[in-house]
This record gives structure tokens, sequence and C-alpha cells, in this order.
């Protein structure tokens, strides 16, 4: 098999790597302190989606190629997916260019603008308002490494409309005489319209678990950038093994959700027991927009249970499951008990005084 | 034959003339000029008074109460009006003289000269076994007047209900007694315990502190949850592209449900009959009352 393209990109003073800077947005030397500018190319990010929502993956999923490293010579083996990574012998970050490029170019990059030093702030501000959380867990568990990485999404856009169709009924009580009356008026509620979602994300990778990226959002997409290789020197990318077909279903499932409840707040009249009677709405036009998105992914160990923690790269949002101190827990519920009673107590005393 | 209708017609006069006075003293509320022997001969020139401290406070005209019932029930009143500073007294009668029987239990009240201190504080229990009219009324001065409301009316009357309708007078005059005492002491005819009040606080307290400790804890908790999947887009909508389109409300059925739901009637008793309760009567005197009456 002929070897892959990939780049380097080098520091031309002192040959070092040079790795992509969140704070400034260009590249920098860590060794020399060189930095190198990323020229904005005059293009804008496409608006109109490129024809390979159903592009099929070159090799069987699973095989792993073999790259050379430039700078050492190792042999790095990289998932089929992995566009961009760095050797873990010398730190030379390397990208592999047939992965981005020609019909797998993304039509955009949203940078890094957290930088590894500031993880550690994120990491407090996440621990913070966490009652049940074990004491210094963070600090006291068995730290894996983080890893900055570009996930692959499908960024959608929608048009959705049609009518829909309500079952209501409105009721009125009153006497007549000794008789209670009630009389309901049963109707069918016809409402129509349509509305345009925009930049609904849906990750593109088999390995991201798609409950952390939902969770990670909102993503700023208004700071997306000209895709450049430039931006993933220093960082982890891969491209997408999800096609933009098997993605669309979250993203629509998520339109049409917002859209029913939209038509369904349309309905005024006191209307009670609202049910629907026939949902018609529909995706009438879509836009599909191949990004990467900035993710930190952080897995620490802890009383041997293994937790992944993902960090929107853009802005510092942090999730992932936390353990509970059964301690903690019980001991917040009682001293929430005993404030609860006693303040009972004390209402109940005034009360026989008055 | 003359002299003979003018027999008749002077014996027709005089039989219209004597009505007409019947009708007068009808109208004077005295059945045919029958008071009790209590009722003051000058009404305009009474003045309240205190009966003797040694006077009867258990009058049973009526003879419902066997002598040592009487002598029982005596006892306790005046170890009770003794303690408080209040009095109870107890009248029965076959009769209330064709009087409305709030005005007759109040006349006992004032012409037999009941109620202690200056204020003639106390409450008189007239138990009346007419036959066709048979009821027990209660009439309460002075300061009683505050104690004695709708509500603790209508619990002496239940206690009182319940035993006389059984035809225990004697029992149920003392448990009466009993629970007036209550109502003079601690201003409840039927006083919970101080030991059930704890407790009834304990049990709040704790249901209270229970669903506090469980709802904050249930929102700490949610807290600790970071990782949910998306089902909306709301935050996704373009401001401004909704578009509603043309709609119609259809009526497609109309029902009507009528059900047989009459007031209920407000009922002053809970044990059985109702009570008449009135926060200001008077009898023959003018002064000033609180009575209850029910029948049995």
């Amino acid at each position: 098999m002929a070897e892959p393209n990939y780049t380097e990109q080098k520091c031309p003073q002192c040959g070092a790597p040079l790795q992509f800077d969140p704070a400034s947005g260009n590249l920098l030397c860590e060794y020399c302190g060189y930095t190198q500018y990323i020229q904005h190319s005059d293009s804008e990010v496409p608006q109109e989606a490129p024809a390979f929502s159903s592009a099929a993956f070159e090799g069987k999923p699973g095989e792993y190629p073999i790259y050379n490293c430039r700078s050492c010579g190792a042999e790095i083996i990289a998932p089929r997916e992995t566009a961009a990574l760095t050797c873990p012998y010398c730190r030379n970050n390397i990208v592999l260019t047939d992965k981005v490029s020609g019909g797998l170019k993304p039509d955009g990059i949203l940078p890094f603008k957290i930088s590894h030093d500031q993880l550690a702030g994120v990491i407090h501000n996440f621990t913070k308002g966490k009652p049940f959380l074990p004491p210094r867990f963070f600090e006291a568990a068995e730290k894996g490494e983080i890893t900055g990485i570009y996930v692959p999404f499908w960024v959608y856009d929608g048009e959705i409309g049609g009518e829909v169709s309500f079952n209501g009924h409105i009721t009125h009580v009153h006497r007549q005489g000794d008789y209670r009356v009630e009389e309901t008026a049963y109707y069918v509620l016809e409402r129509s319209g349509d509305m345009v979602f925009s930049n609904i994300p849906a990750d593109a990778s088999e390995k991201m678990r798609d409950d952390y990226m939902d969770s990670l959002e909102p993503f700023p997409m208004q700071d997306i950038m000209p895709f450049d290789m430039k931006y993933l020197s220093g960082f982890t990318a891969d491209r997408f093994d999800v096609t933009a077909d098997e993605a669309r279903i979250r993203a629509q499932r998520r339109m049409l959700n917002s859209a029913l409840g939209i038509m369904e707040s349309q309905l005024t009249g006191g209307y009670s027991g609202v049910t629907v009677h026939h949902n018609g709405l529909r995706l009438r036009a879509e836009n599909i927009h191949y990004y990467l998105l900035p993710v930190y992914y952080y897995s620490v160990t802890w009383k041997g249970t293994e937790y992944t923690y993902a960090i929107n790269g853009a802005t510092g949002k942090m999730v992932g499951k936390l353990p509970t101190d059964k301690s903690l827990k019980q001991a917040y519920w009682w001293k929430n008990f005993g404030i609860a009673a006693a303040a009972a107590l004390v209402v109940q005393l005034i009360a026989q005084l008055f | 034959m003359k002299s003979g209708m003018k027999k008749l017609f002077a014996l027709l006069l005089l039989l219209v003339f004597s009505f007409c006075l019947a009708s007068a003293a009808f109208a004077d509320d005295d059945i045919l000029g029958l008071t009790p022997d209590w009722f003051p001969e000058d009404l305009n020139n009474w003045q309240q008074f205190h009966c003797s401290p040694s006077a009867p406070r258990v009058i049973d005209r009526a003879g419902i109460l066997n002598p040592q019932e009487e002598e029982l029930i005596e006892q306790r009143i005046r170890t009770i009006s003794a303690d408080t500073g209040k009095d109870i007294a107890v009248y029965t009668d076959v009769t209330a003289y064709g009087w409305p029987h709030a005005i007759f239990a109040n006349d006992v009240y004032d012409f037999l000269g009941f109620g202690l201190g200056d204020d003639y504080s106390g409450l008189v229990l007239v138990v009346i076994m007419d036959p066709a009219d048979r009821d027990f009324t209660t009439s309460a001065g002075g300061s009683v007047q505050k104690l004695f409301n709708e509500k603790h009316a209508n619990e002496l009357d239940d206690i009182l209900y319940d035993h006389f309708v059984q035809g225990a007078y004697g029992a149920g005059v003392l448990d009466w007694v009993d629970h007036v005492e209550n109502l003079y002491t601690t201003g409840e005819v039927n006083p919970v315990p101080l030991s059930r009040r704890v407790t009834t606080a304990a049990i709040i307290s704790a249901i209270v502190g229970l669903l506090g400790g469980s709802v904050t804890t249930g929102a700490a908790g949610g807290k600790m949850r970071t990782v949910t999947t998306a089902y909306s887009a709301q935050g996704h909508l373009v401001p401004g592209s909704f578009r509603a389109g043309p709609g119609r409300d259809i009526l497609v059925n109309h029902t009507v449900n009528r059900i047989y739901d009459p007031p209920q009637p407000k009922s002053s008793g809970s044990s059985g009959g109702s009570s008449s309760y009135s926060s200001h009567s008077s009898g023959h005197s003018g002064v000033s009352h609180s009575s209850s009456s029910r029948k049995f």
C-alpha cells in the first residue's frame, strides 16, 4: 500500500514542532517562541453542502494503516478515521492530508479557544456546586491524559413545515337548582406553519458518545473558520465514520419535536386534554455542513472505575459522569431534614400561641 | 219573645267581650296568667341580682335526676365555681310556659340570680321535658359568652344529646358539667392532651422534614447529572422564521351532563340533631346572653 500523504508543521527557526495556540489563534513554537500567523483564505465557509452525504469509506473498518514519522522515523499505527495525530515518541504533529482534502475536506473548523493551561480552571469550576462529589476527587483520582481532538460533526439546517391537528376540549360547570351541569365541547384544532432551524450538530464519529456531544452544546458556530490544516497542529483530529444520512435522523428528530411544540403553543382558548390527532410536519429543505469542532477528552480512574469527561474546546463547558459519595449524600439529606423539621416545629409553635 | 231576644243578645255580647279579654291575655305571652313562681311581679322595676351562694344550683322540677345524681352534680358545680369564679346551674321543668325556650332559659338565668362576679358570668342548662316540645337550652352570661361560641356550644350539645337520647339524664348532665370545667380552665370543651399535641407536632415535623430532605437532595442530585441526550432544537430556531399558516377550530361534539347534587343542609351538630345558636339573645329582662338549643 502506498504511503498516505501527510504533513508536519515545523518551526523554521529551530525545527521543533509547531502547535496551534488557542489563545492567539496562530501556530506557536513552544521552544523558541516563533509565531506563524494563520492567514485566512478569502473564501467563506461554504454555505452549500458538498455532495458527500453518502460518501463511502476507503478500506474496511478496523484496518490500521502504518505511518512513518519524518522526524524520528518511528512507525505509528493510527485508526483509519484519524486525520491528525502527534508522534508519541518525538511529539511531532502530523496531519494526514488525504483525510482532510479533496472530497473529504471539511467545510469549516471551529478552532480551540481553551488552551491546555486553562483546563485546570475549567475542571475546578466543574466541581463547584456538586455537593455529593467525593472531596478532592480530581486531585485524588488517577489521571489520564487530556487529549484535544477535533471531532467531526454533521451540522444541519432545515426548514420544517406542514399541518398539525390536535384534539382538545373545554368544560364549563354551573348549577341549576339541585343539579350540577357539566357542558363539554370537543374540538379538532387545525394549525399550519413553517419554520427554519439552523446549526443543529450531530457528531459523525462512532467512538464519540452522542449524549456527551449533545451535552457539550452550544458550540459557537459564528466562530467557524474556513478549514486550514494548520489549526490541527498539536491536536488529534478524526474524519467522519458516520455518514450524513445516518446522523440525519438525530437532527430531524430534534427539529420535528421542537416544531410540534411550537405548533401546540399556537393553541389559544383554554383547551384542556390536548393530544395530537394528526402530525403532518415534514422536512421541506435541508442544508448540511461538515465541520470539525474542538473537544477535550479526559479520563480519570477512581477506586477502580474509569470516569470519562468531555470539555467543549471553544466554551470550556465540561460534562461527564461523576461519582457520588454516599456518606456526603446522607449527611446532606439529614441536614435538610433537620432544617425542614425544625422550621415546621417553629411554625406549629407560633400557631399554637396565636 | 222580645225579652228573650234581648237576653240572647246580651249573652252574645258577653261572649264577644270575654273573647276579647282572653285575646288580650294571650297577647301578653301568659297562658291565662300562668308564670313560673320565680318570675318577677314587677318586671319594670326588676334589677339584676346574685342569688345566695348556698342556693341550689340543681333545680330538677321535671324529676329526671335521682337524689344521688342531684347531690353529685351539685358538689361538682360548687367545686368548679369555687376554682374558676364562674357559675354553673342546671334547671329542669315540664313546661316553658309557652315561651320560646331560649327566652325561658335566659329568664331562668336572670330571674333565679345565677352568674358570679360583677358581670354575672356562668352557664345555665335548662331542660324542658314537655312531651310535645322536648329540648335543652344552654344560656351563657357575662364573660363566659366569649368562651361559648358556636363551636363550643355544638360540642357541649353533642355531649348532652348522646346521653339524653338514651334517657341517661344524670350521666349526661355530669358529663356536661365536666366538659364545662374543661371550657372554663382550658378554653376548649375537648382539650387535646399535651402528650397528643406533642406527638402530632412531632409527626407533622417529621413528614415535613422527610419531604424537605428528599426534595433538596433530589435537586442537588440533578446538579450531579451533566450528561443528557438532546431531544429539542428550540435553541436552534432561526429568530423570526416561524410563519403561522391558516388554522381553524372545529366543534365536533357537545355533551351535557346533569348530575343530581343537592346542596347539603348546614348541620350545626355532629353527633345527631342540630343546634340553634345565637350569640345575642335575651329574656324578658333584656340582659344579653348567648344561647344554644337542641331538641332530643
